[in-house]
């Protein structure tokens, strides 16, 4: 091996390339801009004066930022819901006068007070979300009117009482402890912020109507289509609004006990700054409680340090645009192409090379040597199935296959004229077998292990198994369980192929030749699933081996057979039985000389294999060359492969042409016949196999293993 | 300097140059499965170089030997040693034969023609109408049988050399990137499919060149004047893949270190014979069936264009067909004859009245 494949395999091992697109594919990673851009410029502004991010700088805003978080949360939730509120200044301002003049003015209970406020904020955002929500006129016009109205009106009542609500005729304890009281250290405004905040998330993340605010903010009209009550959803954000500014401005007159025709006067516009550097979307639909948070803090570090460093006035309506445009920008670029550069990025390939080939061809005396064996199958089901991947018989001979409709579909003993769906599950059933009750044991693409008794009754038995800590990915689900196998204890011993893609994309997971995939064991006593054997290379087909204490499995994409002990003096023992196929194993039966048949799904070739040591060269087909045109293993052969247990191969059986049977995925023994096949393929193929033993049944053998 | 960035830019984005994006196959070029359907004029092994004769007969060479089609009868003229790589006939009935193993059969004495081991490269022969013999080497570093290595290596080592009836011979034209057999034309300029650089030239006396074709969706081949037109054979289609691999030398270069030429990712003329030949996604076989539009390294495509090199009728086999390795044509007086490489046939097109001789 040259220098220069060991570095590029160590690089490919040690450097996680496939991160970069698992990180993009989650759903927090909106949120990585905004942090990103809070954290530019906590250090752009620490180097310029290390005072302006120092924590004492930073406290010292808190009640301020309570008061603007509120605001901007109402406002996130009506952008979330496809809509814009420009008169929560103006309410803002009406809330402040309100409070004063009923608590210093009248000398009302400061309970009334608040709550008058509020309902007032309510009631503004009510006329707003009707003339919005219900009346469908145009969200920017309307709030605009609205707030110069509100203006007009807090700005007569000033007149008339500037001076007097400044004065207060009465006194609350509680008011003194929202002016100037903290609770361990933190200002009560502070408190009522993070409880708002919490509120808020759990609404949108778990409750019915924040689901509906993003429904409808997502895409209005198919909100509307699934029966969702658009208009009140509208309105009800913008009644929120309404109540959350207010409720900023009941804070805002705790803490300044004043009012004056400034108040509130450009809130709208820190608001959706805040709203939108936080990578809430301006479109709608897109957008959480979290994003809010970090577009207040983001918003307000930035305005505060602009006054403290003394720029001349404007200077904080200037940064607050020069950074509403740059937000808007990112928004729209962002939104626009992240699907684009994560299908672009998902796929990574790693470093890999094969064992060299063994030879294939015709009189070669290679055990793979080619041959026509399988040109004249009898054939079942032709054209009336899809995607049968593994085949199975019962004990009284009928024939059972998964379909990619989501069926398990039963053939009838003998003739196999005949068929019915035995059970619909709902996905594409991969590996089947029996268990020693005779229930049907089901590996299901996409959703995990199912079981049907006789009876057709389904049960779930797993779809998720232990969350590793490293896996960006969330790896408990389970994406593609493939193959299965019952351990004599009852233990279900099952692969999945690969956790980062999904059926449609299997054979992506070629290209990257990573070890995505794993062998997990659910113990139907206890209920629990546990990952045994993570990092293979697409493992397969899983065939009990008749000590009972161990099971032969395929790694496709390593074109290897190794043997797993589960129990006994080697457990937890892997050993490579065939490290060197020339094609890529699927699944493994047993055969009734003692041996095992393995299927090979496709053929190894040499430009295949040559690219496996090039991740570089595979990942620029990737992104430059469209899916359809990736080169791939040759999956149009196939054949099947009968091995001893020590790995020998004793027999080999090919398509030439591969006309009935291009990519073998799996195979049966039966009564001295072999039933293949193909993950997709419309026919099962049935092939005489000479001198088997005409009696032997897979059931059978199960039963004669070591218990 | 701004060159040296773009480049780099270009590189990065796959853009310009390093771009594979291929010409769509829309209006005249929608696919269709004529040359599947077309009726079958002979059998032959490998037929290349059609030739037509007076009478109805066909000439054409076929692995190593030349034969005669007439009346629905092959029959083999000559028998060489080694295989055939460009084969000529004069209307008065002179020969002119290349050979792999450097044999080269002409009617007159030559001088000043390259010898020895650059005639093993001799792809096309021509006569034109004063007598001369036209004669194209696709490259100077590969024999006429390594066009696919060729390619690989992004070579452009051609030459069409003129030996004059006196027997002078003289380099018309050199970088030719894997130059065909050249179609003499009316004006004293030769019309050449310049394979590896997807075009056709027009190649004049003083060796002035002009672009006739440029961008073709396949390697072209042979040429042959049809009616008021042209018509243009394409050997194999371009494909995004291979594109992409032909801007990869490292790798090129590897594969043709390390793998054997059948099993290269390059363009091929017969559909795939073996589970060792590449194979892309598309061209999966779903349900027992290959879909015609799958992606692939072989296809049969015969252009007519009109006199400006304006197509105006295709004739295709796609991936799910046979016909592919669609080398060279010549009109017989039943309609246009094609040689199938991959079919291992001659096919007989009737294109009908538009555009008939």
């Amino acid at each position: 091996m040259s220098l220069r494949s060991t570095l590029s395999r160590l690089r490919y091992r040690y450097f996680p390339d496939h991160i970069l697109g698992e990180i993009l594919s989650k759903t927090w990673i909106d949120n990585a801009i905004p942090v990103a851009i809070l954290a530019l410029i906590l250090a752009g502004l620490g180097l310029w004066n290390a005072d302006l991010v120092s924590l004492r700088s930073l406290t010292g805003m808190a009640p301020q930022y309570a008061e603007t978080l509120l605001v901007t949360l109402g406002m996130v939730f009506v952008l979330l819901a496809g809509g814009i509120d420009l008169s929560v200044g103006s309410v803002f301002a009406l809330a402040n006068f309100i409070t004063l003049a009923l608590f210093n003015m009248l000398g009302l209970p400061i309970g009334v007070a608040i709550a008058a406020a509020i309902l007032a904020g309510g009631l503004v955002g009510a006329v707003n979300g009707v003339l919005i929500g219900y009346l469908k006129l145009r969200a920017f016009l309307t709030t605009l009117v609205t707030m110069i109205i509100v203006k007009s009106v807090v700005d007569l009542l000033l007149l008339s009482f500037a001076v007097k609500i400044a004065t207060p005729v009465t006194s609350s304890a509680f008011w003194d402890f929202l002016s100037f009281d903290t609770v361990f250290g933190v200002p009560p405004s502070i408190l009522v912020a993070i409880v708002c905040a919490i509120a808020g998330h759990v609404m949108l993340t778990r409750l019915r109507l924040g689901w509906r605010i993003l429904a409808v903010g997502g895409s209005r009209r198919s909100a509307y289509n699934a029966g969702l009550p658009v208009r009140r959803t509208i309105a009800l954000t913008y009644v929120m609004s309404g109540m959350l500014a207010a409720a900023a401005g009941v804070l805002y007159a705790a803490r300044l006990n004043a009012a004056g025709s400034d108040t509130g006067v450009g809130l709208e516009i820190v608001a959706v700054t805040a709203a939108v550097v936080g990578g809430n979307s301006l479109g709608g639909g897109r957008g959480s409680v979290t994003k809010a948070v970090l577009g207040a803090i983001i918003v307000l570090v930035v305005t505060n340090s602009v006054v403290r460093l003394g720029l001349p006035a404007g200077g904080n309506s200037l940064a607050l645009g020069v950074i509403l445009l740059l937000a808007v920008v990112i928004d729209v670029k962002w939104v626009k192409n992240r699907g684009k550069f994560l299908s672009s990025v998902y796929v990574s390939p790693a470093w890999m090379q094969l064992p060299a080939r063994p030879a294939t061809a015709e009189g070669s005396g290679s055990p793979y040597a080619l041959n026509d064996k399988l040109a004249d199958v009898e054939l079942i089901g032709l054209g009336e199935i899809d995607g049968p991947e593994d085949p199975i018989l019962d004990e009284a001979g009928n024939l059972y296959a998964g379909t990619r409709h989501g069926d398990i579909i039963r053939f009838h003993a003998p003739d196999f004229t005949t068929h019915e769906v035995f059970v619909h599950i709902g996905g594409h059933p991969l590996g089947l077998t029996f268990d020693r009750q005779g229930n049907l044991l089901a590996c299901v693409a996409g959703m995990g292990v199912y079981r049907i008794t006789p009876e057709r009754e389904i049960l779930r038995l797993t779809d998720q198994t232990n969350r590793s800590w490293l896996s960006v990915i969330d790896d408990s689900r389970m994406r593609l369980a493939d193959d299965l196998d019952v351990a004599p204890d009852g233990r279900i011993f099952f692969s999945e192929a690969t956790i980062r893609f999904d059926m449609s994309d299997w054979m992506v997971d070629a290209l990257e030749a990573r070890g995505n995939g794993r062998i997990i064991c659910h113990d139907p006593a206890t209920g629990r699933t546990r990952t045994i054997l993570p990092h293979l290379r697409f493992p397969n087909g899983i065939a009990m081996c008749r000590d009972g204490q161990s099971f032969l499995f395929a790694e496709t994409w390593n074109c290897s057979i190794s043997r797993y002990w589960f129990d006994g003096p080697r457990a937890g023992q892997v050993e490579v039985v065939v490290a060197d196929l020339p094609g890529y194993p699927d699944n493994i039966n047993r055969a009734s000389d003692g041996g095992y048949w393995v299927a090979l799904v496709g053929m190894r070739t040499p430009a295949f294999d040559l690219m496996l040591t090039d991740p570089a060269l595979r990942k620029r087909m990737v992104e430059r060359v469209a899916p359809d045109e990736w080169l791939f293993p040759n999956m149009n052969y196939g054949c099947v492969i009968r091995i001893d247990e020590a790995g020998r191969v004793t027999d080999c059986l090919w398509d030439r042409t591969g006309r009935n049977h291009p990519m073998i995925t799996s195979m049966r023994e039966h009564r001295g016949w072999l039933y293949l096949g193909g993950v997709s393929n419309n026919r099962i193929g049935r092939y005489r196999i000479p001198g088997a033993d005409p009696d032997w049944t897979a059931a059978a053998s199960y039963r004669g293993d070591a218990a | 300097m701004t060159g040296f960035l773009t480049d780099l830019r270009d590189r990065f984005f796959g853009r310009g140059r390093y771009s594979v994006t291929l010409p769509p196959m829309d209006g005249v070029m929608r696919p269709n499965t004529a040359l599947d359907m077309a009726p079958v004029l002979a059998e032959a092994e490998a037929p290349d170089h059609l030739q037509a004769a007076g009478g109805g007969a066909l000439w054409f060479s076929s692995g190593s030997a030349v034969c005669r089609l007439e009346a629905g009868r092959t029959e083999t003229v000559m028998r060489y040693p080694a295989p055939v790589t460009a084969f000529a006939r004069a209307a008065e009935g002179r020969l002119a034969v290349a050979r792999l193993d450097g044999g080269l059969d002409l009617p007159m004495e030559t001088r000043g023609l390259p010898e020895g081991e650059a005639r093993r490269a001799i792809t096309g022969l021509a006569f034109d109408a004063e007598g001369g013999c036209l004669v194209a080497f696709g490259s100077a570093r590969n024999a006429a049988d390594a066009w696919q290595k060729d390619l690989l290596e992004g070579g452009a080592t051609g030459s069409l050399w003129r030996i004059a009836p006196s027997g002078e011979a003289r380099q018309i034209a050199a970088g030719l990137a894997w130059p065909g057999p050249p179609l003499p034309l009316a004006d004293g300029s030769v019309l050449i499919a310049e394979s590896s650089a997807a075009r056709v030239l027009q190649i004049g006396p003083d060796g002035r060149r002009e672009v006739r074709m440029t961008n073709l969706p396949g390697y072209p081949a042979g040429l042959a004047r049809y009616g008021a037109g042209y018509a243009l054979c394409l050997k194999a289609p371009r494909n995004q893949l291979i594109e992409f691999i032909l801007r990869e030398p490292a790798f090129c270069a590897e594969m043709i270190r390390s793998t054997p030429p059948d099993c290269w990712i390059a363009p091929s003329l017969h559909p795939p014979r073996s589970f060792l030949e590449p194979l892309q996604g598309g061209a999966l076989k779903q349900l027992g069936q290959m879909k015609p539009w799958a992606p692939s390294r072989s296809s049969g495509l015969v252009i007519l264009t009109d006199n400006a090199f304006v197509p105006e009728r295709s004739f295709h086999s796609r991936a799910d067909g046979e016909a592919h390795g669609t080398v060279s044509c010549a009109i017989t007086g039943q309609g246009l004859a094609v040689a199938s490489v991959g079919a291992a046939r001659i096919l007989l097109l009737t294109p009908g009245e538009r555009n008939a001789p």
